[in-house]
């Protein structure tokens, strides 16, 4: 007689699960899948790059102690996204203040070399002059790709607003775009 | 009818993403008190907290119940030495904010005492939102709650644990 | 001109730079005034989860539950403060 014996080949658990139980070195390898999402959300909304790896290193301590309600792959990316846009949103509110100019912003790597380096650094300095929410809608759908229903999830705001706001930004950056 | 149907029940399941927080947020205010009391409260701290009330005390779990639906509740309390140190316009600045599915369900005016406003975001059969606005003097308080919040639910709580028992009319005073 | 296309080329992501998760895991470890774990501890800790599993505190858990019990007073205090000026309504509101 023949037993067959079937034995469970446990899969190793992913960085996320791991973090989730307290592993430190998962926890870094989170990071570091997700750092450059959350600091160029912060980034682009404040053309200041000591300030935007401000925001997103207190964005990932707050990851760290709210890890338990991460459900999943996901639900981390939505979790990093609104988080980060909010922590902006809250600065701006109190601060009132306007984006760094792109003369005082130091160069950041980046993996793609720009379609047209001019056009580039014009765009982001039409970008930057943009109203505050404007420019966050702005990023967060052409930053991330993300549709004005996704948006207004992260931003907590009707859907048409989210529509209007990325309307009248397009029209303005058009519109300057041709005068220049 | 089946397609008038569904699209009703997504619209009233979807209500709470259109929830709508309100800024209560205005420079100068808190640099101005002699004394702040902020709190800010998003949906995962809510959650947070919900795990922590008693499930042994039925104000507790009551509020609980309440709270498990909201994606937000945020106070801002101010208080001044002397009168006249905030701006009056900040009222107006909130309500402005509240667009066409705001109501507003308590109006109490007073010359020398305090003015409360209460609105009400209404989304089909769901209250979505509350706004309290509470200008005294030396005292302003402005009270955002977001998300469906449960009327029955909330009447129900009121009596216990100091909250009044409310019936929801709109009156004014002077 | 595609502006679209133009927009997610200047707004496409970027790295904060080399040593970005190094200085968010020195916070953290400063913040929870938890020494740097040598390959040893890593080990404990790794052991560790079995004491989650069986029931045990971690430093983890004993922050999350501070954490939830400050956010459970916020919350009761903000109930307070929004009943107090419901009250003050219901007070002139005549039946």
């Amino acid at each position: 007689m023949t037993a067959i014996v079937s034995e469970a080949v446990s899969e190793p658990l992913d960085a996320l699960t791991r973090a989730k139980g307290g592993d430190h070195d998962a926890f870094a390898e989170v990071i570091a899948e997700h750092e450059a999402m959350v600091f160029s959300v912060a980034y682009h909304v404040f053309n200041d790059r000591s300030r935007a790896e401000e925001i997103a290193q207190d964005v990932f301590l707050q990851l760290y102690r709210s890890m338990a309600g991460i459900e999943s792959p996901s639900h981390l990316v939505h979790w990093l996204r609104q988080v980060t846009t909010r922590r902006c949103i809250d600065q701006l509110r109190r601060a009132r203040l306007r984006p760094v100019s792109l003369e005082e912003a130091a160069e950041l790597e980046t993996s793609d070399r720009p379609l047209d380096p001019f056009l580039d650094r014009k765009l982001r300095e039409l970008i930057a002059a943009l109203p505050d929410l404007q420019r966050i809608v702005v990023t967060l759908r052409y930053q991330e790709d993300l549709d004005p229903t996704e948006i207004c999830r992260i931003v907590n705001m009707p859907v048409n607003t989210v529509k209007s706001h990325l309307h009248r930004a397009l029209v303005s950056l058009r519109k300057r775009l041709g005068e220049a | 009818m089946r397609n008038i149907l569904l699209a009703t029940m997504i619209t009233l399941l979807a209500a709470p993403a259109l929830a709508q927080r309100v800024n209560i947020d205005f420079p100068g205010l808190a640099e101005r008190a002699a004394e702040v009391i902020d709190v800010t409260l998003d949906a995962q701290m809510l959650r947070l907290a919900s795990k922590f009330l008693s499930s042994r005390d039925a104000d507790e779990r009551a509020i609980r119940e309440i709270v498990a639906k909201l994606d937000g509740i945020y106070v801002r309390t101010y208080e001044f030495d002397r009168v006249g140190e905030y701006d009056r316009n900040i009222v107006e600045r909130v309500r402005t904010q509240l667009g066409p599915t705001w109501k507003k369900v308590v109006n109490v005016r007073s010359r020398n005492r305090e003015n409360v406003e209460v609105y009400f975001d209404t989304r089909g059969d769901v209250i979505a939102g509350l706004v309290v606005i509470a200008a005294e003097p030396r005292e302003l308080t402005l009270v955002n709650i977001v998300g469906p919040i449960d009327v029955d639910k909330l009447t129900h709580l009121s009596g216990q644990f100091g909250i009044p028992r409310m019936k929801i009319e709109e009156k004014d005073h002077d | 001109m595609d502006i679209e296309r133009e927009l997610r080329s200047a707004l496409r992501r970027k790295s904060p730079g080399a040593g970005f998760s190094n200085r968010v895991m020195a916070r953290l470890i400063v913040e929870e005034r938890r020494p740097r774990l040598s390959a040893q501890w890593r080990a404990i800790a790794a052991a560790g989860l079995l004491t989650v599993i069986l029931g045990g505190w971690t430093a983890h858990e004993i922050a999350e539950r501070r954490q939830g019990e400050r956010a459970r007073d916020e919350v009761l205090l903000a109930l307070r403060i929004t009943s107090a000026k419901l009250q003050e309504a219901k007070s002139h509101v005549v039946k």
